[in-house]
């Protein structure tokens, strides 16, 4: 709040467990519940730090702090349970990046935010796995990247390969990996591993506009830049053994290829016309948020049933693009080892969106509960047994895929009951920004980070050099501090750790 | 009559649906195909008065269309149209056939592997708990439904048991028996057919994929590598 010291905002936070802290009502104006944010000592600083900066600011520009974004989130009506933030937190556009908020939906005060989405509408994070170790892919682990490099269109402005005409893309919003599954560019297990089996059934490609659609058409099938990226991992560490080899992932050394990326032009679009739609919502339906990039429309009108579908079908551009980059990393693998994408075993260990909003029944007050649960730069992650999960995983829980940042580990969790109580069935999605971008280009040479990336034997193919500082680690958080937070809280298990020996960037 | 243009969307489906024989989805065995689809599913004439439409004979299948199914559509002239007219009939007669058949609406049974290492492993698990020497495993399974059911339905009355020493034998289990245990073990069973279902499924989507896909890249539609 304007106005008070680091030291009186500090006295609404405490520190309820090791991982858990609460903001309890007051901190903001309006709470109708308390926040909740999970971090550790390491971590804690960081969120702690922006605070206080924030404080020393007062008013003068800039984003607001996480801490105060999910104190925000809490006054929105129709909220239950807790505004929640994992432990890769920082801030975002309305709601900070990391944030969790479920919605009655049952009560008709109930928003829908798209700043709980985000601009990258189901941005997220598929692992295909392979039959190849480490030894088998380190003799043409140059020409394994530079193919890989040659096969995906990557960078700003990057147009796809795979042909597609209007029709295409009006099947693809409709249908999501339906239609790749019906193109052929995916293989029907692909489907089955997919969150909601890649495809929304409320998505309505008739609610995207125009404009949103002519930015869609040329970039299906493509990475985008930013933090989006394909790496060629290895399997480093295996925490969980049974669990692993359900998933394929069974050996030390283990080659897997992660996929990073989302809805591109299409996705930020649909954001965008659907803030302009709801600002004139909130002014009719008297509806009064603590920021103003917090703009919601009521669940049930007009405006609110627009956004949620063209956010699925946003959301089915998201697993149509993924599934096609899939299509084109297995023919660079094909075409490397003079073999078929069957015979490599290349096959979807899973696909996580990491900003979407969706229907989902849970338990509150031991009742089942309709909810529209908002994950913005946080992960799924249901526990064993769960019916939305593949039955493949029905033993181990969903598995999560948690992308590290550039030359850094990535992981593979599973989900859990304590998840489920605690945060709606979600988890991290990954490192977290420490630095903004603009402070990281100041501060960071890159030059400097692409010769560690060298020393550290992970090769590279980026499509804009000068943006790599952006994306370096010193840019994030330790992703290892960010996955042991949610697994001592109990809300994640770790599973496998992998290590990134090839990265494509845009 | 033979041709060279290929199937349209429309007929590709239709020939799926119907299970036509792989070998009469060409263009160049049309009269072999509209032989197919009378005797399988439009069934309008007598069988041996197919003889010669399932002979090829030049003519038969004009004649057939024109005087015996009165279709709108010349052969000869327009033998696509007269072809897709035959198709939705046969599409048609189809469903009603299915529709009209005894076992219509029932699920048919997902074809589970039971003599699978791991499902017999769990079967005989489930087997010795329960003390259930015979049976099929779908009687198995039932009993220990049924096992659980009463148990979870009358907590009360176990634990009055309990306290009395007394067992009801409808609901009681087998001494040294572990609900939990049983639990667990029904429900592995219950994902492995499951996992045969989802196999099922996903044979049908790459059955479908046959038809439908034809998967490629164009590197000039877009800037690839450096």
């Amino acid at each position: 709040m304007p106005g008070r010291t680091y030291e009186e905002e500090c006295r609404y936070i405490r520190r309820v467990s090791a991982t858990r802290y609460e903001i309890d009502k007051g901190f903001v104006p309006g709470m109708r519940v308390k926040g909740a944010f999970y971090a550790n000592q390491k971590l804690e600083r960081l969120v702690f730090g922006e605070l206080e900066a924030a404080c020393e600011r007062g008013t003068a520009g800039g984003f607001l702090p996480a801490v105060r974004q999910v104190a925000n989130v809490a006054s929105l009506p129709g909220i239950v349970g807790y505004s929640l933030a994992l432990p890769d937190m920082h801030s975002g556009y309305g709601f900070a990046i990391g944030n969790v908020a479920a919605f009655r939906v049952d009560d008709p005060e109930s928003v829908v935010s798209p700043g709980g989405v985000g601009f990258d509408i189901n941005c997220g994070v598929r692992m295909i796995r392979t039959n190849l170790s480490e030894s088998d892919m380190q003799p043409v682990k140059e020409t394994l990247a530079q193919t890989l490099y040659d096969h995906l269109p990557v960078g700003v402005g990057s147009r796809g390969v795979i042909p597609t005409t209007q029709r295409d893309l009006e099947d693809a919003l409709a249908y999501g990996m339906d239609w790749s599954l019906r193109e052929g560019y995916s293989w029907a297990e692909d489907k089955e591993h997919c969150e909601e089996y890649g495809r929304m059934l409320t998505a309505d490609p008739s609610k995207v506009s125009a404009r949103a659609k002519t930015r869609g058409l040329p970039q299906l099938g493509t990475l985008g830049a930013g933090n989006h990226y394909a790496e060629i991992q290895v399997v480093d560490e295996i925490y969980d053994d049974s669990s692993a080899k359900q998933m394929g992932l069974d050996q030390i050394g283990q080659v897997v290829v992660m996929i990073h990326s989302g809805s591109r032009g299409l996705g930020h679009q649909v954001a965008t016309d659907a803030l302009v739609e709801m600002e004139r919502a909130m002014a009719r339906d008297k509806l009064h948020v603590n920021d103003r990039q917090l703009a919601c429309a009521r669940i049930a009108s007009p405006e609110g049933q627009t956004y949620l579908k063209a956010m699925a079908a946003a959301a089915n551009y998201a697993w149509v693009n993924r599934s096609s980059m899939t299509f084109l990393a297995r023919q660079a693998f094909a075409k490397v080892f003079r073999s078929t994408p069957d015979d490599l075993d290349m096959h979807v260990v899973y696909d996580v969106s990491h900003n979407i909003a969706k229907f989902e029944q849970h338990c509150l007050d031991d009742r089942p509960v309709e909810l529209l649960v908002h994950r913005k730069g946080a992960t799924r992650a249901f526990p064993p047994n769960h019916p939305l999960i593949p039955v493949a995983y029905q033993f181990t829980g969903q598995p999560v895929l948690v992308g590290g940042t550039m030359g850094t580990c990535s992981y593979v969790l599973t989900g859990t009951e304590q998840g489920m109580v605690e945060t709606f069935g979600s988890t991290c999605h990954g490192a977290g920004r420490a630095r903004s971008r603009s402070e990281s280009r100041r501060k960071l040479d890159f030059h400097q980070v692409l010769n560690n990336l060298q020393h550290k034997g992970i090769s590279i193919r980026v499509a804009s050099p000068k943006l790599v500082s952006e994306e370096a680690p010193e840019s994030y958080k330790d992703v290892t501090e960010v996955v042991n937070v949610c697994h001592d809280a109990g809300i994640s298990r770790k599973c496998v750790k992998l290590r990134p020996v090839a990265v494509i960037k845009g | 009559m033979t041709c060279a243009e290929p199937w349209s969307r429309f007929e590709q489906w239709a020939l799926l649906a119907l299970e036509c024989p792989l070998e009469l989805r060409h263009t160049d065995k049309l009269p072999l195909l509209v032989a197919w689809l009378e005797s399988a599913c439009v069934r309008a004439l007598e069988p041996e008065a197919r003889q010669a439409l399932q002979r090829g004979e030049a003519g038969a299948a004009e004649r057939y269309l024109r005087d015996t199914l009165q279709c709108p559509y010349g052969w000869d002239e327009e033998w696509r149209r007269a072809l897709d007219w035959l198709l939705g009939r046969a599409l048609m007669l189809a469903a009603k056939d299915r529709r009209a058949a005894p076992d219509a609406g029932a699920v048919a049974p997902v074809q589970v592997k039971w003599e699978a290492d791991e499902m017999r492993e769990a079967l005989e698990a489930l087997r010795e708990a329960l003390r259930v020497p015979a049976g099929t495993p779908a009687q198995l399974l039932r009993t220990a439904e049924q096992y659980l059911a009463a148990w979870d339905a009358a907590p009360e009355g176990r634990a009055e048991a309990a306290d009395s020493g007394e067992e009801d034998a409808s609901s009681s289990p087998p001494t040294g028996l572990d609900p939990d245990v049983l639990r667990f073990t029904l429900r592995h069973v219950y994902v492995m057919q499951l996992r045969a279902l989802q196999r099922e499924m996903n044979s049908v989507l790459a059955e479908l994929q046959r038809d439908t896909a034809q998967p490629h890249a164009e590197g000039r539609l877009g800037r690839t590598g450096r």
